[in-house]
């Protein structure tokens, strides 16, 4: 399945590439991106894994940018 | 600005005031030390935490640690005044780059903002007010004057004008009344309506449209890829080649350590790629904004890169090139007056509802009288045959007036036509056309003007019909009688001479806009299919928004190779400079942010409403 986040504070776009790339590196994630400009994320995985991704997906997002949040839409 | 912005902007204010201050007015040198480091740790603070953290975490080749790097060896040469102009620059860079973002983000928003917050809907009687998600398909919502229609559906009751320019681009209003399907989108502008909702929200139009226009990054323009590559490299390849200029001359050549270091941290400070990184998608998104506002979206970035490149535009005739209804062109009377033939050919048909026939009633014009006609037969294939004013009338196919052995000298070969017989005899016949859309010649030669060389026009129609039209738009070729898969063949030979373009109504062109280089529907508000076989979608009728998406994809480039340009030449002209000898970290600190701001500054003319004017 597909869900849809919002994701916010992240300034740069390098930086966002670089969180699209380590979210990608999940382990269960079959496809993800970032939208910069609109800032929303589309991440495809298992209905089973999404809560143990989405902690991840927090985790790599702040090792690039401290205040990244995530929040469905 | 957010509060982080905000408190990013006092604390470069009084960095800047400590560094000023202590230049200009404090004469002993320890104080002067202690206001610079003071400013610097003021404004770098920061930087250095998340600089250390990133180390930590295998992050290596990251702007943040590169300026604390630069700045850090700043401080080991002594340079204080430096170290701490450096990191305070830095910062307004980021803070303004984070403003810039911010309010093109906001831009954006602006432009798409075609999904209502909410919707009221009956339930048992009663008016609630919920989101537009929380509606079932069948329900009935009640629109206010003012209000946004939150999902498509037909009207119940009640009768009003919709504004669709958000959906459309169109500024003139929409008349719709009970019965008439409303699009998510439009706004009521007059009185309160009901609908009921023929889907839910998210297969309405408004979701549809808002999701590819958001998705529209996943079609990433050669630019783009470029550039996201590039970022990857540059980064690395500048810290090398930081390193080789510290450490090789005084190796080599044993040249001073202290002067090439310098150097050495000059590289360091324009290592970060952002001025490209930002302004090139940003230049992208903001041209598929501009151009949705005014009904025009376009999938992806892609295409705009390739519709920039476009030499030849081919044309669908039928409801692309022509408005795809008839309308008399020509009235040839035999023995009574061409107004009077005119007049029982519209009574006659006036019991049809046939395409033809309701271009001739709409040709007559005037109200008909019902009761003067009787005995309407209709002979299926052929025409009709009726009474009017107790005189026989047949109108129909030429075949129709032979089988009632009628000679009638028609001269409306490979034209469509209706003959007519009045009394027993030959009455004459009325012929009919497809009217070129009234701006099709002005809009063709804006495509010229916009640079395409070549602009043809394919057509399932006759020769004569098709030259008629091709001579009346000025396009520079034409082709008839071809089949759906002629088309095919017709639009993959004009390829190999070109990159091409296909324009047409997205349902039976579909196999068509699949294979060509840049694919536009138009008329396609509502329709799933077009939707998905094109490239750029005009979601309403007006041929001039292709000339208009052609110049628009042209300035988007420019703008785009504008800023590659800029950003890489002073980039590199910094790093010459400095192995040449001038190594002035605030001259490279002023080139580096200063040409991020110019890049910026120049994508947001893209978001400007008057890029995509009509």
């Amino acid at each position: 399945m597909i869900k849809k986040y919002e994701v916010s504070e992240i300034d740069c776009a390098v930086c966002a590439g670089k969180i699209e790339d380590a979210i990608k590196k999940i382990d269960g994630v079959k496809s993800a991106q970032l939208n910069f400009i609109m800032q929303t994320l589309t991440v495809e995985a298992e209905e089973a894994d999404f809560s143990r991704i989405e902690k991840e997906i927090v985790k790599a997002g702040r090792k690039t940018e401290r205040d990244f949040e995530l929040r469905e839409i | 600005m957010t509060k982080r912005q905000r408190k990013n902007l006092y604390k470069i204010l009084i960095s800047a005031a400590l560094i000023l201050v202590s230049a200009i007015f404090v004469k002993n040198e320890c104080v002067q030390i202690s206001l610079f480091c003071a400013a610097y740790a003021l404004s770098g603070f920061d930087v250095l935490c998340s600089a250390v953290r990133k180390i930590f975490s295998k992050q290596l080749f990251d702007e943040e640690i590169l300026m604390s790097v630069a700045t850090v060896g700043a401080l080991i040469l002594q340079e204080f005044s430096e170290a701490a102009m450096v990191m305070t620059l830095y910062q307004l860079g980021e803070l303004f780059q984070s403003v810039a973002v911010g309010k093109s983000r906001r831009s954006i928003k602006e432009l798409m903002k075609l999904k209502a917050d909410f919707a009221t809907v009956i339930r048992d009687g009663r008016e609630i007010r919920v989101t537009p998600e929380e509606i079932s398909k069948g329900e009935t919502i009640l629109v206010i004057p003012g209000e946004k229609v939150a999902l498509d559906g037909i009207i119940e009751e009640g009768y009003s004008f919709f504004d669709s320019s958000s959906l459309t681009g169109e500024s003139l209003p929409r008349e719709l009344k009970k019965g008439d399907y409303v699009f998510s989108g439009m706004i009521n502008i007059q009185s309160p309506v009901k609908i009921k909702t023929e889907s839910v929200y998210r297969e309405s139009t408004v979701a549809k449209i808002l999701n590819l226009v958001e998705t529209s990054s996943a079609y990433k323009s050669q630019s783009e890829k470029f550039i996201t590559k590039f970022s990857r490299k540059y980064t690395p390849c500048v810290f090398f080649a930081a390193l080789a200029t510290a450490i090789v001359p005084t190796l080599l050549f044993g040249q001073s350590f202290s002067v090439w270091l310098r150097r050495a941290l000059v590289f360091l400070i324009v290592s970060c790629p952002c001025a490209l990184v930002i302004s090139v998608p940003l230049s992208f998104f903001g041209a598929i904004g501009a151009a949705s506002k005014k009904g025009v979206l376009i999938k992806g970035s892609e295409h705009i890169e390739t519709l920039s490149k476009t030499t030849t535009i081919a044309f669908d005739k039928t409801g692309t090139v022509t408005k795809g209804e008839f309308s008399v062109s020509k009235i040839c009377a035999f023995g009574i007056s061409e107004e009077k033939l005119l007049e029982i050919t519209a009574y006659a048909e006036s019991f049809s509802n046939h395409p033809i026939a309701l271009s001739i009633i709409k040709e007559y014009g005037k109200e008909i009288h019902k009761e003067r006609i009787k005995n309407v037969i209709t002979i299926p294939g052929k025409g009709i045959s009726a009474e009017i004013d107790g005189k026989r009338v047949l109108a129909g196919s030429r075949q129709l007036l032979i089988d009632n052995e009628i000679h009638i000298p028609y001269k409306g070969e490979g034209v469509t036509g209706v003959c007519v017989a009045y009394d027993n005899s030959a009455a004459g016949f009325i012929l009919l056309e497809d009217k070129v859309k009234e701006n099709a010649t002005e809009s063709l030669q804006a495509l010229k003007k916009a640079g395409i060389k070549r602009i043809v026009m394919l057509t399932g129609d006759n020769e004569e019909t098709a030259l008629k039209v091709q001579k009346e738009v000025g396009a520079d070729e034409a082709y008839a009688e071809l089949l759906p898969q002629d088309k095919v063949e017709k639009v993959l030979l004009l390829k190999k001479e070109g990159i091409t373009a296909f324009v047409g109504d997205g349902i039976n062109d579909a196999p068509v806009l699949s294979c060509v280089d840049v694919g536009f529907a138009m008329g396609a508000l509502g329709s799933d299919a077009a939707v998905e076989a094109a490239d750029i979608v005009i979601m309403n009728d007006n041929l001039s928004a292709i000339g208009q998406a052609v110049a628009l994809s042209k300035k988007t480039m420019k703008i785009v190779r504008q800023n590659i340009a800029l950003s890489l030449g002073v980039k590199f002209g910094v790093m010459v400079l400095s192995i040449l000898g001038f190594d002035n970290m605030y001259a490279a600190i002023f080139a580096d942010v200063g040409v991020m701001i110019i890049a910026v500054l120049n994508a947001m003319r893209m978001m400007s409403r008057e890029v995509f004017s009509t």
